[in-house]
């Protein structure tokens, strides 16, 4: 190392560094590496609305070291996350690790000017929680790569940092990197809710200090306390220092620990284990590299966002501000889970919301928000019968029952003191959503009621109790029908969100998914979906509110409307815009000004959008939610050239899909399940004559209905003529 | 006189604000209560507040001057925002016993912190944030106070002891958005002390709110 000089450093090395990605180190021990060089080998990456897709920005990003291209939030922070902890890091374009109690700022300096640059955080690889940002100056490019190392053995998880400085000039270049603390108080973003009360002792590095508990340790070998390493490095060398943050303050010999073995070893075994994670439930190939990424990303967010508190892990909104259970939200993500066979995760998550069970019944995690009842007994049916009936349903039912008795007290108590909508559940002040301000019946709180009495019966059927699931199924009867006539007393058309005909849409959205209480060809929820299509500033997402403001998982349950009603262009379209408004590092924010392109303090990732993505993808391919399974209900023709799906959980067990297309031969593979599937053609296309006798017992244009027990059915298509105006 | 109504409290947190002459009567209906409760209560919370110190257990000598000072030593932590100290109290009373006639009382009182605790707000950093800052301990601390009032009604058979703890659930129950669950005990609490005047308040209150479900903004504006 004759032409290095540094003060303080660690592996400097005089070798040219790589002009372009190399698929090494941590990346192989990572089982998506194949995935990874496809994309960079060559399958097209497909823009979306005119926009480089995120293949082609890291593409460019790694080829040359510039910038990545800023997508619509591109200056959007990343999430560190791992299933169970309780705080996550927030990570900037800026340099900044947020853990909720303290703000670590990296800080790095080239000939004495302060790099100030903000750049885009994104995962690497995809859909891997490893943060990287890169940003280059005066011909030094630095990489910065941090991984949340779960609490292992070490008690606490940890965020492993690590900072390279490249000299790509051809000039020798003195560079500088330092960690600092913001002192607090907090002035901005989220607190994390188990910060401590006082502001206690200054946050310090491990190096140099006689404290109890450090906030950081920096670099290796240096005597003092400063956590600054200073390099002069000659055209073509580069340098790397690594910082160990940890998500709660610990001693330091903790981190001491840690930081003898080297941060790429770590991060490879991070990706594996993120990686196993990942692919242990259901795998989807289809040939859209950002499908699959947001599906892969999505599921990532939904385990990350999951807390465990006395041994019970339940589901959290958001790593950052929304960590807390709303059962609205909670319950989708443990059904989305479920969706994508992570059963035991999902089953974990339930069992956790039993805690929300209240003495007399019903469950609650927030005041006023009375539909938590039927979001937990409609998530108990989702989780507990795919893929098949888990061993203790019983105990669940129980607990079931005693919520059903108590909507249906509730609803006879509103009848007999002659409540302006009698039959129906009492006003409620949710404060939250549909009413932010206010009191009103809410048309949400009902549908989701009535979805929680299809689950309990079916709950009750699956552990033998016959007569309570009758009398439950007749009492979801006379539920919906007093539904319809209260909707039939409105003179307004559609569905309102509250039957006082006041606040914003929300529950009265997912009458038909995953409610069912309306069918999806009825007329008044043709005109909600019409309506709030018209009525949003961008296409596929519906407006929260007022003017510009956009929500992205609101619109899954609509988009699941349309592909009920045989729709799948809407439901197409809501895909791609869930996937195009996603950050750098595929976190969905829950609502976003469509004008200034902000999500303001409502930080990414909300698991609620992940599970609407989740849930998108998976029912477009496979649909078991009637008692037929439907399959590729929405799947365009792009995702013909195979397409396939595997250990898909359904009702009548795991299934795997492989879809094939040829000319115009459109070939399904499957396996078999007792029930008839119902088979449906991509959009544009129909039957072009009928299928092979004694394949089918029943089609039209665009659907093949095929006995209980088949496996495959080929059929001939041609391009439909379009529809008149 | 410092009140120790829960209404009155900094850190009790209502979001169902009794309107028009309901908000007068809920503070005459908390004196009232409190005034019930323990008279002595107050005016030795007052002297114990004056000197700036909670009387230690281990000075009282009988059975009833200790019920009575924990009760007093509760009411005061918890009007001075400290519930989880008062919650102590109350539980390490519960676990010595004997308590008699006081037991109902002392369970009452504990329920009451226990959900004044699940609304506590706090600094954090800066920031404020509920105490209890996940649902699991909210739900569970609101679990343990209907718990304590299921107990305490087991150990009396006073209507207006059974009127008081009726009532109190009702309020629990009505704070947390069950509004028709809180209209029932309130009824309930009516039935059996037809005297109980934070009974027929929050009967009138609850049934006003049934009725008439409007758009009327939330009080504390929490979204």
């Amino acid at each position: 190392m004759d032409d290095v000089e540094f003060s303080r450093s660690t592996r400097v090395s005089t070798t040219p560094a790589p002009s372009g990605l190399s698929i090494s180190g941590p990346l192989a021990a990572c089982a998506s590496v194949s995935l990874i060089a496809a994309i960079l080998s060559g399958i097209p990456p497909r823009a979306i609305a005119g926009r480089p897709s995120h293949t082609a920005r890291l593409s460019v990003h790694f080829g040359q070291a510039e910038p990545v291209t800023a997508g619509p939030f591109g200056r959007a922070p990343a999430a560190l996350y791992w299933p169970g902890a309780t705080r996550a890091f927030l990570v900037t374009g800026d340099g900044e690790l947020d853990n909720g109690e303290w703000v670590t700022r990296i800080v790095t300096e080239i000939e004495g000017t302060r790099d100030t640059a903000v750049t885009t955080v994104f995962y690497w690889p995809p859909s891997i929680p490893v943060a990287r940002t890169l940003r280059e100056s005066h011909g030094v490019s630095w990489d910065l790569e941090a991984a949340l190392l779960p609490a292992g053995q070490f008690g606490t998880p940890v965020a492993s940092v690590n900072i390279r400085a490249r000299n790509r000039s051809r000039r020798m270049r003195a560079v500088r990197v330092w960690g600092e603390f913001d002192p607090p108080p907090r002035k901005r973003r989220f607190v994390a809710p188990d910060a401590p009360e006082s502001l206690g002792a200054p946050h310090v590095w491990a190096k140099g200090t006689s404290a109890t508990t450090v906030a950081g340790w920096f670099g290796g070998g240096e005597p003092d306390s400063s956590a600054t390493s200073t390099w002069r490095l000659p055209p073509g060398a580069e340098a790397s220092i690594r910082i160990l943050i940890p998500t709660y303050a610990v001693p330091a010999s903790m981190l001491a620990t840690i930081a003898a073995a080297r941060h790429e070893d770590h991060v490879a075994s991070l990706i594996a284990r993120w990686t196993a994670m990942l692919d242990s439930g259901m795998t989807i190939a289809v040939p859209d590299w950002e499908v699959v990424s947001a599906y892969r990303t999505a599921l990532g967010v939904l385990l990350g966002c999951t807390e465990r508190h006395q041994g019970k892990l339940v589901p959290i909104g958001n790593p950052f501000q929304y960590r807390d259970v709303w059962l609205r939200d909670g319950t989708r993500s443990a059904v989305a889970l479920a969706l994508a066979g992570h059963s035991a995760t999902a089953r974990e998550l339930v069992t956790g919301l039993l805690a929300y069970q209240w003495p007399h019944g019903p469950f609650l995690s927030q005041q006023g928000q009375l539909d938590g009842t039927g979001h937990v007994l409609w998530a108990l049916d989702q989780v507990l019968l795919r893929p098949g009936p888990a061993p203790d349903i019983p105990v669940y039912a129980d607990a079931a029952m005693a919520a059903w008795r108590w909507c249906e007290a509730q609803r006879a108590s509103t009848q007999i003191l002659g409540l302006d909508q009698g039959g129906l559940l009492p006003p409620s002040e949710p404060r939250d959503n549909e009413l932010p301000h206010g009191r009103a019946q809410l048309v949400g709180t009902d549908a989701w009621a009535i979805a929680g009495y299809s689950g309990l019966g079916r709950l009750l059927e699956a552990c033998g109790r016959e007569n309570d699931a009758r009398v439950v199924i007749r009492s979801r009867e006379r539920y919906r029908a007093r539904f319809r006539l209260a909707l039939d007393s409105m003179t307004a058309p559609g569905i309102p969100p509250t039957w006082q005909g006041a606040g914003n849409d929300w529950g009265n959205l997912s009458v038909v998914y995953p409610c069912r209480v309306l069918e999806a060809d009825d007329p008044r929820v043709a005109e909600m979906l019409a309506r709030v299509h018209r009525e949003s500033p961008e296409p596929g997402l519906v407006r929260y509110g007022v003017f510009d403001t956009v929500h992205t998982y609101l619109s899954a349950d609509p988009a699941h409307a349309e592909l009920l009603a045989g729709r799948p262009e809407q439901a197409v379209a809501t895909l791609r815009a869930l996937i195009r408004w996603r950050t750098p590092s595929g976190g969905s924010p829950e609502i976003f000004a469509r004008d200034s392109l902000t999500h303001g303090d409502n930080l990414p990732p909300h698991a609620t959008a992940a599970a609407a993505l989740v849930t998108l993808i998976r029912n477009m391919l496979v649909f078991d939610d009637d008692d037929s399974l439907r399959l590729t209900l929405g799947v365009p023709q792009s995702w013909w050239r195979g397409a396939s799906v595997r250990r898909a959980p359904t009702r009548w067990g795991r299934l795997d899909l492989a879809l094939e297309s040829s000319g115009s031969r459109r070939v399904w593979r499957w396996s078999p399940v007792p029930v008839p599937t119902v088979l449906t053609l991509p959009p544009g296309f129909e039957l072009d004559g009928p299928p092979k006798p004694g394949t089918a017992v029943a089609w039209h244009s665009r659907e093949v209905v095929v006995p209980p027990r088949a496996g495959t059915l080929t059929v001939k298509v041609r391009h439909a003529p379009r529809a008149g105006p | 006189m410092q009140p120790v109504a829960r209404d009155a409290s900094p850190q009790t947190f209502v979001p169902v604000q009794p309107r028009g002459p309901y908000r007068l009567l809920g503070g005459a209906l908390a004196l009232t209560l409190c005034c019930s409760m323990s008279v002595t209560a107050l005016a030795s919370g007052e002297a114990l507040a004056g000197q700036g110190r909670i009387a230690p257990l281990a000075d009282v000598e009988s059975l009833e001057a200790r019920a009575t000072t924990t009760i007093d030593s509760a009411l005061q932590l918890a009007s001075l925002s400290n519930p989880q100290a008062a919650i102590r109290d109350l539980e390490g009373l519960l676990r010595r016993g004997g308590l008699g006639p006081h037991q109902w009382r002392v369970r009452s009182l504990l329920a009451m912190c226990l959900f004044d605790a699940a609304f506590k707000t706090i600094d954090r950093l800066g920031v404020q944030g509920r105490q209890a800052s996940v649902s699991p301990t909210r739900i569970g601390l609101f679990k343990a106070a209907t718990a304590q009032l299921d107990s305490a009604e087991a150990a009396t058979s006073s209507p207006v002891a059974l009127g008081h703890l009726r009532a109190q659930r009702a309020k629990i129950l009505e704070v947390c958005g069950f509004t028709l669950d809180a209209h029932g005990w309130y009824r309930a609490a009516a039935t059996v002390d037809p005297g109980n005047l934070r009974a027929l308040v929050g009967l009138a209150r609850t049934l006003d709110l049934l009725r008439n479900a409007d758009r009327t903004p939330a009080p504390d504006g929490n979204e």
